[in-house]
C-alpha cells in the first residue's frame, strides 16, 4: 500500500497528472480496504418509490453518443453505491463509495453501441447497513453527436475587476482541457467572446482588451491576426460579434457600456449601453462599414448575427431612453435586415421577429442554427445584459413561420439566468451558460433540440470528479462549440499579443459622438 | 578587573553561541510580538489554506509548490497569539543553523564568523515585516540550504557533482527560485574548495557547466512543457512575494550573500584572524548585523500600517471601544483609520456626539470609495456591511478578492461573502463558501455553525448579526454610487425610518461636507430616533444655522437642544467675533465642535 501511495506521489511530482486520477485511485483503495472484493448483497433490499438524488442531475436526459462519462455522486452520507446501466445490447455495473466513475473507453463504447436507444440507470445505495434501490432513470442516446470541442472563458463572476482569466478548450468526449489564452501570459489583458464560424469551423475570433496591445484576434486555421477594430468613425472597437458564413465578414456591435450596481439582493449588476450601433468588419480588406438600417440615430442596435445563408443580418434594437433613470424601460426587439455581400450593403426594410413592445420583454444574443431553421435567443424583463437577470430564459423562433417556442424543458430552473448559448454544427445540440445551481457561478449546460424544435432537459458539462463544481469558483463564460480544434495554442496568443495590431479603415461611417 | 567580572567574561566566552542564539530569539520575539503583531494577524486571514488532498497535490505540483504549501500551512497559525512570532523564529533559526553548519563545513576558520551566520536571518526577519513578502520565501531558502548541506557533506566530488544536478531539480520543484541560491553556492563552494591546487577541470568542470545549463534552461522547459507561466515567474516562482510580477530583490540579495560568504570569510580569515585581530572581527560583525537590522527595519517595516492593522483587527473582532480608545491616544489621519474610527463611533452610538472630537477628513472618512485595489475595498466593505448595505459590502469584498495581489482567495473574504449570502437567503451560494471554509483548520467551527443556519429563516432572523442586517437591508431597488451616498442613505432611511446608524451617518456626511442646507433639510428625520437631545455635533450645526438668524431663533428653537450647547455657542460667537486671533483662542475649548470644523478645517 505504501509503495502504491508513494508511486502516486512521485507521479504527481514528476508530472502534473490530474489530481482526480489520484482521488479515483485513493477512493478505489479505500473501497477495497472497506469492503474487500465482495459483491454487494442486494437480496435484502428495500425499494424506494422515487428516483435517486444524484449530483449533477443527470436523470432522464437526452445525451450525445460522444459525451464524456457522466460521473455522478449520491449524498456523501451513503456508505456504498451500486449503479447498473442497462441497454438493449449490454449492461454495465459500477460501484463506488458515494461517487460513480465510469471508465472512459467503456462508457464511450457503450454509448456508441446504443445510439438511438434508451439506457436505464438503476441506483442502489447502502446506508446504515441497509440497501435501498431507487426507481431507474433514463439516458436516451441521440443519434447525433455533439461537436467535440467546447471553448469557454473561465473567470470569477465579479463586478469590474478580475485577476485570473483564461480561454480554455475542453474535449467534451473526455475530460481533457487546455488553455487557449491566459491573461497571466498577456500582461493581465482581459479576453472575451471566443466565437467560431459554424460553416467554416477553422475560423474563430476573440477580443483581447489591453490599453496598448489589445485587439481582436482572428484565427483562420491557426493563422492569427490581431486587428484593431476601433476607428474614429465608430463608437468603440468591436464588442459583440458573429461571423458571416462566408468567412470574410464579421458583424460587430460598437457600444459604450455602463455597469451599475444594485442595492437589493435580487441582482448584482445592470450593464447597459448608452449608445450602440452595428458595423461589419471586412477581414479581407481591413475595412469597416455599416448601413443606415443598422445604425439609426435614436436607436440602440446590438448583438448582430448573420443568417445561415449569409443573406440576412439579425440584431437586437431598442429605442433610446434616458439612462440610467429609464433603465427598466430599455427593451430590445429582435429584427432582421437583408445583407448584400457583393455590394457590402444592407436593405432598407427592417423586419421585426420579436417585438419588445408586444411582449413587454427584451431580447439579446440571437444565434441562428447552422441549418438555418431556428433562431435561439434570450428573453428577459429589460436591458441588454441578461446574465444577472434571474428571469432570463432561452426562446426559439422557427424562422419558417415565426413561431416562438418558450422551451419549458430547457428553462426548467425556477430562477437564475440562462444565456450565452451556441449551436452545435449539426443543429441538434445547444450549449448555454446557466447560473441555475447557485445563482452566481455560470456552468455550461447542454440540451438536445429535436427536429421538431422541441427542447429537452439540459445537463451540465460532465467532469471527471462529480464533486468538481462544488469546489470550483469560476464561471464558464460564453461557451462555444467547435467541431474542430481552433488551431492555436496559448503560446501563439502570447506571440501575437506582443505584435502591433492591423488597422482598419472605416468606409462611409460617421459617428457624431453623441451619447444618450 | 575583578574576579567576578572575569568569571562572567569567561562564562560568556564559553557559551557565547548560546548567548547569541538567546539574544537573537529574544530580538525576533520582541520584534514581532511587541513591534508588529498586527501585521501577522492581518496576513493570516488573507490566505485560504485547505486541509485537503486535492489542495496538497495541486500546491506541490508547481515549481516551488512545497515551500508555498508549507508557508501557507504555518501562516495559518498566525491567528494564535504568539503563534506568528514563534513560527517565524523557528524558520529564522533554521536558516541560521543551516548557514552556520555550511560555513563551518566549508571554511576551516569559520568559527570566528559565527555572528555572521545570523546575517541572512536578521535580514529576512526585517523583510517579512513588509506584508507582501511571504513566509514561504524563507522556507524556500531553508530548503535550498538543506540541499547545500547535503551537497557539501559528500566528499567524493564525482558523486557530489552528480548529486548536485539532482538537487538542482529537487530544489527547483520544491522550493522554486531558491535553486539559484543552491547553484550559486555550489559554484562558490567548488571554487573555494578546489582553489588553485587541483584546479577545476574534467569531470567536475563538466558537471558545473551542466549545472549552470540546467539552472538556465530548467525554467524554460518548465514553462514550455509544464506550466505556461511568465518568464520571471518561471525562474523566481511566486512564493517569495505576493505579487508574482515583482522581482524579490531583497531575497535575491540573500541568495547572493550566502553564495559569496565563502570567499569573503576566507579573505577575512587570512587578513584579520591571522593577524590576531579577533576582537575587531567580532565587533565588525555585531556592528554589521545591527546596521542590517536597522536598515532592513527602515526599508521594510511600516509602523503607520501597523496602526491601521491594529484597528482592522479590532474591527474584525467588534472591539469598538478599543478602537475609540486607540484613536484617543493617537489621532487617526489616514482615510482607512478615520473610516474605522467613525464606524466604531457609530456602533457605540457616539458618531453624532463625538464626530468632531477627532480630525475629520471629509466624506472619505465615512465611506471609502472603491479604488480597484484590495485594501480600500476590503476595509471599505466593513462600513457598508454594518450599516446594512450588504450588497455593497458584497461588491467591495468580492472586488477585494479579485484585487488580491497573489490572485487567491482568503478566509476573510469567504466569511464575509458567506455572511451576505446568508443574509440575502442565497443558501446554495452560502453553502458553496461554507464547504470551502470547512476544509480549513481555524474556520471550520465557524463554517459548521453557519451551515446550521442554512434554510432556517427564523434562526437567521434571531442571529445577532445576520438577523440585524436582514432587518436593515434596503427594500427599494436603486443603483449604488458612492458619489451619491446621501441619496443612498436617504433611501435606506425611507425603508427604515428608525435606522439610527443610517441617520447619524447621513447627518455626519452633510456636516463633514459643510453642506448645512442639506443637513437642515433632513435633520428632522431624527424625530424617529427617539433622541432626548440631538447628538451634540448635530445640535451645534442646528444652532449655527439658527444663530445666523438671531438669538431669539436660538432660544425659541423646537429642536431638542441642551442649554449647555447654547451657552457654548454664545461663548464661541463672542470669541469668534471679537478677536482677530480667534482661531488660536478657540482651539483649546472648541476644536471638538462643528463650529470650529466649519470655520477652520
Amino acid at each position: 500500500m505504501r509503495k502504491l501511495i508513494g508511486f502516486i506521489i512521485i507521479m504527481q511530482m514528476q508530472k502534473k497528472i490530474n489530481v482526480h486520477i489520484i482521488s479515483i485511485l485513493l477512493s478505489g483503495i479505500g473501497l477495497i480496504l472497506s469492503f474487500g472484493c465482495s459483491e454487494p448483497d442486494l437480496s435484502d433490499v428495500s425499494y424506494v418509490d422515487q428516483k435517486p438524488l444524484i449530483y449533477p442531475d443527470y436523470t432522464d436526459i437526452v445525451i450525445p453518443p460522444n459525451i464524456a462519462p457522466l460521473n455522478f455522486m449520491v449524498p456523501d452520507s451513503i456508505d456504498r453505491v451500486v449503479v447498473t446501466m442497462r441497454g438493449t445490447e449490454d449492461k454495465m455495473k459500477i460501484e463506488g463509495k458515494h461517487k460513480i466513475f465510469f471508465r472512459i473507453d467503456r462508457f464511450n463504447k457503450f454509448l456508441e453501441a446504443h445510439k438511438g436507444d434508451t439506457l436505464w440507470i438503476e441506483v442502489s445505495t447502502l446506508n446504515r447497513k441497509k440497501w435501498s434501490k431507487y426507481l431507474p432513470f433514463f439516458w436516451y442516446v441521440a443519434n447525433e453527436p455533439i461537436d467535440q470541442w467546447l471553448s469557454y472563458r473561465l473567470i470569477e463572476p465579479g463586478y469590474e475587476v478580475w485577476n485570473k482569466i483564461n480561454l480554455s478548450l475542453r474535449n467534451v468526449s473526455n475530460f481533457e482541457e487546455k488553455v487557449l489564452a491566459d491573461n497571466n501570459q498577456l500582461d493581465g489583458a482581459c479576453m472575451n467572446c471566443h466565437i467560431g464560424n459554424q460553416k467554416l469551423p477553422g475560423k474563430s475570433f476573440f477580443h483581447l482588451r489591453h490599453p496598448e496591445r489589445g485587439g481582436t484576434i482572428i484565427n483562420e486555421n491557426g493563422d492569427l491576426r490581431k486587428i484593431d477594430t476601433s476607428t474614429e468613425g465608430t463608437i468603440s472597437s468591436g464588442v459583440y460579434g458573429n461571423w458571416h458564413p462566408g468567412g470574410r465578414f464579421i458583424a460587430f456591435s460598437t457600444n459604450i457600456i455602463i455597469p451599475e450596481f444594485y442595492s437589493t439582493n435580487d441582482m448584482r449588476m445592470e450593464v447597459y449601453d448608452t449608445t450602440s450601433d452595428l458595423v461589419v468588419l471586412d477581414i479581407r480588406k481591413n475595412e469597416i462599414f455599416s448601413g443606415n438600417s443598422i445604425s439609426k440615430p435614436g436607436q440602440f442596435e446590438t448583438f448582430p448575427e448573420f443568417s445561415a445563408d449569409g443573406e440576412r443580418l439579425f440584431f437586437c434594437v431598442a429605442d433610446s431612453v434616458v439612462l440610467p433613470e429609464g433603465y427598466k424601460s430599455l427593451k430590445y426587439s429582435l429584427c432582421s435586415v437583408d445583407f448584400f455581400e457583393e455590394t457590402r450593403s444592407f436593405g432598407d426594410c427592417v423586419d421585426t421577429l420579436f417585438s419588445a413592445k408586444k411582449h413587454d420583454k427584451t431580447v439579446s444574443e440571437p444565434r441562428v442554427s447552422p441549418d438555418g431553421q431556428y433562431l435561439l435567443f434570450t428573453v428577459f424583463d429589460y436591458g441588454t445584459f441578461p446574465i444577472w437577470h434571474p428571469e432570463a430564459r432561452l426562446n426559439l423562433i422557427d424562422l419558417k413561420n415565426g413561431e416562438i417556442n418558450e422551451l419549458p424543458e430547457i428553462n426548467n430552473n425556477k430562477k437564475y439566468s440562462n444565456s450565452y448559448h451556441c449551436w452545435a454544427s449539426n443543429s441538434r445540440w445547444i450549449v448555454f451558460a446557466s447560473k441555475r445551481d447557485d445563482g452566481l457561478y455560470g456552468k455550461p449546460y447542454f440540451a438536445y433540440i429535436d427536429k421538431e424544435g422541441q427542447g429537452h432537459k439540459p445537463f451540465v458539462l460532465p467532469q471527471k470528479d462529480p464533486e468538481f463544481y462544488d469546489y470550483f469558483y469560476k464561471s464558464f463564460n460564453i461557451p462555444e462549440l467547435f467541431s474542430i480544434q481552433p488551431g492555436f495554442e496559448a503560446e501563439d496568443i502570447e506571440d501575437i499579443f506582443s505584435m502591433s495590431s492591423e488597422k482598419v479603415t472605416p468606409v462611409g461611417i460617421e459617428y457624431n459622438g453623441s451619447v444618450q | 578587573m575583578t574576579v567576578r567580572l572575569k568569571m562572567w567574561i569567561s562564562f560568556f566566552k564559553t557559551y557565547h553561541r548560546q548567548w547569541f542564539l538567546l539574544f537573537f530569539s529574544l530580538l525576533v520575539i520582541v520584534f514581532w510580538q511587541f513591534g508588529y503583531p498586527y501585521s501577522l494577524f492581518f496576513q493570516e486571514p488573507l490566505q485560504l489554506f485547505l486541509f485537503s488532498r486535492d489542495y496538497f497535490f495541486n500546491s506541490i505540483s508547481t515549481a516551488g509548490g512545497l515551500s508555498g504549501y508549507l508557508g501557507e500551512f504555518f501562516t495559518q497559525f498566525y491567528i494564535i497569539p504568539f503563534g506568528g512570532p514563534v513560527i517565524i523564529l523557528f524558520w529564522l533559526l533554521s536558516l541560521q543553523q543551516l548557514f552556520w553548519k555550511i560555513l563551518k563545513r566549508s571554511v576551516p576558520g569559520a568559527s570566528h564568523f559565527y555572528i555572521l551566520s545570523f546575517l541572512p536571518s536578521i535580514w529576512y526577519c526585517t523583510i517579512l515585516s513588509e506584508e507582501f513578502y511571504l513566509l514561504s520565501g524563507l522556507i524556500s531558502v531553508v530548503i535550498a540550504l538543506t540541499g547545500v548541506l547535503l551537497y557539501t557533506a559528500i566528499r567524493d566530488f564525482r558523486i557530489r557533482s552528480i548529486v548536485g544536478l539532482l538537487i538542482v531539480l529537487l530544489v527547483y520543484f520544491t522550493a522554486g527560485g531558491s535553486y539559484i541560491l543552491f547553484v550559486l553556492f555550489t559554484l562558490s563552494f567548488e571554487f573555494v574548495k578546489r582553489g588553485s591546487s587541483i584546479g577545476i577541470k574534467g569531470w567536475l568542470w563538466s558537471c558545473l557547466v551542466l549545472e549552470i545549463l540546467l539552472a538556465v534552461f530548467l525554467p524554460v522547459i518548465y514553462r514550455l512543457h509544464y506550466d505556461p507561466v511568465p518568464v520571471l515567474q518561471a525562474y523566481i516562482t511566486e512564493h517569495f512575494h505576493k505579487i508574482s510580477t515583482v522581482f524579490p530583490f531583497p531575497v535575491v540579495l540573500i541568495w547572493i550573500l550566502i553564495a559569496i560568504s565563502l570567499p569573503i570569510v576566507l579573505y577575512f580569515d587570512k587578513k584579520i584572524i591571522n593577524r590576531g585581530r579577533r576582537n575587531t572581527l567580532y565587533i565588525i560583525q555585531v556592528a554589521f548585523l545591527l546596521l542590517v537590522f536597522l536598515g532592513g527595519h527602515s526599508l521594510f517595516a511600516n509602523p503607520k500600517a501597523e496602526y491601521i492593522k491594529k484597528l482592522d483587527y479590532h474591527v474584525r473582532h467588534n472591539n469598538w471601544e478599543e478602537i475609540i480608545s486607540l484613536c484617543e491616544n493617537r489621532l487617526p489621519r489616514n482615510a482607512f483609520a478615520v473610516n474605522y474610527l467613525n464606524l466604531a463611533l457609530a456602533k457605540t452610538n457616539q458618531l453624532g456626539e463625538r464626530l468632531f472630537h477627532f480630525e475629520q477628513i471629509g466624506p472619505v472618512g465615512l465611506f471609502l470609495p472603491y479604488e480597484r485595489e484590495q485594501l480600500s475595498a476590503m476595509i471599505g466593505n466593513e462600513t457598508y456591511y454594518h450599516i446594512g448595505l450588504v450588497n455593497v459590502s458584497q461588491q467591495y469584498i468580492f472586488e477585494a478578492t479579485e484585487a488580491m495581489p497573489d490572485l487567491r482567495k482568503s478566509t476573510r473574504s469567504l466569511q464575509r461573502l458567506t455572511d451576505v449570502a446568508i443574509i440575502n437567503g442565497d443558501y446554495e451560494l452560502a453553502n458553496k463558501y461554507i464547504q470551502l471554509l470547512k476544509k480549513t483548520f481555524f474556520y471550520k467551527d465557524w463554517a459548521e455553525q453557519a451551515e446550521d443556519y442554512l434554510y432556517n429563516e427564523s434562526k437567521i432572523n434571531n442571529h445577532p448579526d445576520w438577523g440585524e442586517k436582514r432587518r436593515l437591508r434596503p427594500i427599494q431597488d436603486y443603483f449604488f454610487s458612492v458619489e451619491n451616498m446621501d441619496q443612498i442613505l436617504l433611501a435606506l432611511l425611507r425603508d427604515h425610518p428608525d435606522h439610527k446608524m443610517a441617520f447619524e451617518y447621513l447627518m455626519s456626511y452633510y456636516l463633514v461636507r459643510k453642506d448645512i442646507e442639506s443637513f437642515m433639510k433632513y435633520v428632522h428625520l431624527g424625530h424617529e430616533m427617539n433622541y432626548k437631545y440631538l447628538p451634540v455635533a448635530f445640535q451645534e450645526a442646528v444652532l449655527y444655522v439658527l444663530g445666523l438668524k438671531s438669538q431669539e431663533a436660538v432660544e425659541q428653537s423646537n429642536f431638542p437642544i441642551e442649554e449647555r450647547t447654547k451657552n457654548r455657542l454664545y461663548e464661541y460667537v463672542d470669541i469668534y467675533t471679537r478677536y482677530p486671533n480667534a482661531q488660536k483662542l478657540l482651539e483649546k475649548e472648541f476644536s471638538d465642535s462643528f463650529w470650529y470644523y466649519y470655520h477652520y478645517r
